[in-house]
């Protein structure tokens, strides 16, 4: 089994770990939160919240920024667009085949996807720490938060994959059929679907709202249910192609 | 066959607990109760059928719909109702409004056996209550009491078992032999009161064996040297304005009591005999109001009038301060804050420069990747724990937390002390709790600051069991709540105040673990700062009287000097936020109450710990205390 997602970084690799633009996108993600996190930071004493009987938004706020980048990146990532931009693709405008449609899914893509989109999401771990405890959430929500987290950029990731799958990298409806799921799914479904919505689990989540335990499993079933509908899309598609590519 | 018996026998439906129950009631002082005040509520239960248990409930709804600030309060006590028993439980209830109904009901495990309904529209007064407690006075003594307040004829047994209980009652009137037979949590309640303020008028009759009670003796400690007959009491001409002649013969009681006033005396005969216990006072009448020839005097009216005037001696030392500044300060000074955003700031910035730089190493040298990757780990994994170590889990811990404010007076050389406590509770996760001052019952009611947006507090349950008195409730997240207690406690403070020709000293044991702090003495209309009272010791305070009239005597501006004095500015403490908030109201309120009293000295001073403990079942929340002590001496002139 070959794992060069861990230090490749040539074209045939969707978004290799020591990539100079995951490495770049991740930091600024940090710096992007941190900023977050230090301007809703609450100026007035803790007494005046709990005069008004308000909580901070601080958890709600950081961890729906920290959604909203992750999920991005994680589609980006998914759809290629992280692929380092070497001399074959300035100069030939033509897709080259990655490791991950190279490969079998189940060996390799999915093992790169389950391992990057954690390693992504551990550079906001203290920040959502600080954000957990203004906010005064539990351990069982903060982790339950995280694994929200985690979830929608690993469906993200997958979706991105599928998209790149179908329409390739260099496609424009790939392009923007990637973005309009994004914003249906985070945004859209809060009007039409919010039981599946993610920020409005969150937003449960951070009030404590009686039965968001029964929400939060519903949501991570429905979640965990379509993201292994697209593991073996995915899987399928890829040995479509490796097959298509032997017998070629 | 036997076993079919005994499958019907089983299966037969057992008669229900509720049809062998029944209740009676005695709302306030017969039936009558003052809004805003605590008002006695007995309630007698008899069981005719199997043993039970459960809880007994009266439920007191304040607040009106317009305000939208309806409001229940549950007091509930737990009985227990063996085979044909019949039992009475005394509750004090605090009834704020006579529009909604009274409910008292007998709960087991969510289901109600006995309900009741009471409604308070045709009880309520407006006036304090003057109260006649006998189970038999003729009506004439009823009519001829002061029009200012209400007259009722309470029967003894339905008279409160809590001091509180009398807090509508402005005058009580019982003969000693009522006294004698009240019960015993009933005479605790009905001492407490009058050493806290109480008015007790009292009279012996022709059996004056009562008097010789040991309880009543404790209060009243009369000396029966007999009885004299008489046909006048002329020295009640200058009591009250008419004396009292009779064609018949009347007795009298002679009697001695030590440490009291003769009021009115008939030749060497102590007619009308006044007695201070604590700050309350007892006024002893050696003749029987409800005999003639007393009960068809026409100069009743007069009389009572005279005795009720003299109320107003009565002067309790509290210095009155206001609830919201109290809790204004308790809001600043919330156990549990927000990390500071300065110290928020130093750490993501510490965080994202450390990122940066091993992120540009990673990118920039691809030999040491994997060490670098390590860094970044180990970097992520630092800030990660010292984020949960000093914010999460401190946040974590402190998320129910509380703080108290006492206010202690005290009145005289070793007296009881009357505690004003608030307790503020916060929380900022959703926590259910049970908190409890102790055995001694004490009036317990929530209070709401003018800053806070809700109109109502949580629901909560002033429970009543073997171990006193207990608040049953629960916090939101991010919400709080508080309380008022009322209570009476050993002062914790002893001593005495001497002056001779140089001198004025103070002897002063403090029995506290904490030092009194910030201390202020307000003597002959001048406040003077004296050194702060050690904790656990015995020490003299001695100030020259020379000095003392070179100080300035105290006028309302001189407030800001004495607050800028206790610095209060200098760091955000609960004491000197407290300092900040109250000292003017307090000085003020002590410089108007005892301005005219040459004779007794004041001492304020602050004491930062707890006088009253809260007890919590099964959490154990943070804190801070803070406790003022308000003290008036008399001043002893040496000879």
């Amino acid at each position: 089994m070959k794992y060069y997602y861990l230090t490749d970084e040539s074209e045939k690799s969707l978004a290799p770990f020591f990539s100079k633009t995951v490495l770049s996108a991740s930091f600024v993600s940090a710096v992007f939160l941190g900023v977050v996190l230090l301007m809703i930071w609450p100026r007035q004493p803790l007494s005046d919240f709990v005069l008004a009987n308000e909580e901070p938004l601080a958890f709600f706020l950081v961890f729906t920024a920290a959604l909203i980048i992750s999920a991005y990146i994680n589609l980006c990532c998914g759809c290629g667009d992280m692929i380092r931009r070497g001399y074959y693709i300035i100069n030939y405008r033509t897709d080259m085949a990655t490791f991950e449609k190279e490969i079998d899914f189940l060996r390799y893509g999915l093992i790169e996807f389950l391992w990057h989109t954690l390693i992504l999401l551990l550079p906001f771990l203290p920040l959502l720490l600080l954000a957990a405890s203004n906010s005064a959430a539990s351990f069982t929500i903060f982790i339950a938060a995280v694994s929200i987290l985690y979830a929608v950029s690993l469906f993200c990731r997958i979706f991105g994959f599928v998209v790149y799958l179908i329409w390739g990298r260099m496609n424009t409806l790939g392009y923007i059929v990637a973005r309009a799921f994004l914003v249906a799914y985070l945004f859209g479904t809060i009007f039409l679907v919010p039981f599946i919505n993610p920020i409005n689990l969150l937003s449960l989540l951070s009030k404590s709202t009686y039965g968001v335990g029964y929400r939060f499993v519903f949501n991570m079933t429905v979640l965990t249910a379509i993201i292994l509908l697209l593991i073996s899309a995915s899987h399928i598609m890829v040995k479509r192609h490796i097959l298509k590519e032997e017998t070629r | 066959m036997l076993f079919t018996v005994i499958v019907i026998i089983g299966a037969a439906p057992l008669p229900a607990i509720s049809a062998s129950l029944s209740m009676e009631y005695s709302l306030g002082l017969n039936g009558r109760f003052q809004l805003h005040t605590w008002t006695p509520v007995t309630v007698v239960i008899e069981n005719r059928g199997r043993a039970t248990r459960g809880i007994l409930e009266v439920i007191v709804t304040s607040g009106s719909e317009y305000h939208q600030n309806v409001f229940q309060t549950t007091y509930a006590i737990d009985v227990d109702l063996p085979h044909n028993s019949r039992k009475r439980y005394a509750f004090t209830v605090l009834i704020k409004s006579f529009t909604h109904e009274m409910i008292i009901r007998l709960k087991q495990n969510e289901s109600i056996h006995i309900s009741q309904s009471v409604d308070l529209r045709s009880h309520f007064s407006e006036k304090s209550f003057a109260v006649v407690a006998d189970d038999f006075v003729s009506p004439d003594i009823l009519a001829v009491l002061p029009k200012t307040i209400d007259p009722v004829n309470v029967p003894p047994k339905f008279l409160p078992e809590t001091w509180y209980g009398y807090d509508s009652v402005k005058l009580l009137i019982m003969k000693t032999d009522s006294i004698r037979r009240l019960r015993e949590k009933q005479f605790q309640a009905l001492t407490q009161w009058i050493k806290q303020g109480g008015y007790l008028i009292t009279a012996g009759s022709l059996n004056y064996g009562s008097l010789s009670d040991k309880r009543i003796q404790g209060i009243l400690p009369i000396n029966v040297l007999g009885q004299r007959r008489l046909f006048e009491l002329k020295s009640l001409n200058d009591f009250c304005g008419r004396s009292l002649h009779s064609f018949e013969s009347f007795l009298v009681l002679n009697v001695r009591m030590e440490n009291s006033d003769v009021l009115a005396r008939e030749s060497d005969i102590p007619i009308i005999i006044q007695k201070h216990l604590g700050v309350g006072q007892i006024v002893f009448l050696a003749f029987d109001y409800n005999t003639q020839p007393f009960s068809n005097w026409d100069g009743r009216g007069l009389f009572w009038e005279k005795v009720l005037s003299m109320r107003s001696w009565i002067d309790p030392p509290r210095v009155s301060v206001d609830n919201n500044k109290i809790m204004d300060a308790m809001l600043a000074n919330v156990p549990a804050n927000f990390p500071n955003s300065q110290e928020v700031f130093m750490l993501i910035s510490a965080y994202l420069g450390l990122l940066w730089y091993f992120m540009k190493k990673l990118r920039t040298s691809a030999e040491r990747r994997w060490r670098n990757s390590c860094f970044i780990i180990l970097i992520v994994f630092i800030f990660s724990l010292i984020s949960y170590w000093r914010f999460f889990y401190p946040t974590n811990t402190k998320a129910f937390t509380y703080n108290s404010f006492c206010q202690l007076d005290v009145s005289g050389p070793n007296n009881v002390a009357s505690a004003k406590y608030i307790i503020g509770l916060y929380a900022l996760k959703k926590s259910a709790y049970r908190l409890g001052f102790g055995s001694f019952s004490n009036s317990i009611t929530h209070i709401l600051s003018q800053r806070a947006k809700k109109k109502t507090p949580e629901p909560y349950i002033i429970h009543e069991n073997h171990i006193g008195q207990q608040i049953i409730s629960f916090l939101d997240k991010w919400d709080h709540n508080f309380y008022s207690v009322t209570s009476k406690i050993k002062t914790p403070v002893v001593g005495k105040a001497l002056r001779d020709n140089e001198h004025l000293t103070l002897a002063i044991e403090n029995t506290l673990p904490h030092q009194i702090v910030d201390c202020l003495i307000y003597y002959n209309r001048r406040f003077v700062f004296i050194n702060d009272i050690r904790a656990n010791t015995r020490q003299h305070i001695k100030l020259k009287l020379a000095d003392l009239r070179m100080t300035e005597m105290f006028y309302e501006e001189q407030a800001e000097h004495i607050i800028n004095r206790l610095n209060v500015q200098a760091t955000s403490s609960y004491l000197k936020t407290s300092q900040g908030n109250l000292t003017e109201d307090v000085i003020l309120g002590i410089h108007a109450k005892f301005r005219s009293k040459r004779d007794s000295v004041v001492l304020m001073g602050w004491v930062q710990g707890a006088i009253i403990q809260p007890k919590f079942e099964q959490i154990y929340p943070g804190s801070k205390s803070l406790t003022l002590i308000n003290w008036e001496l008399p001043v002893e002139i040496a000879s």
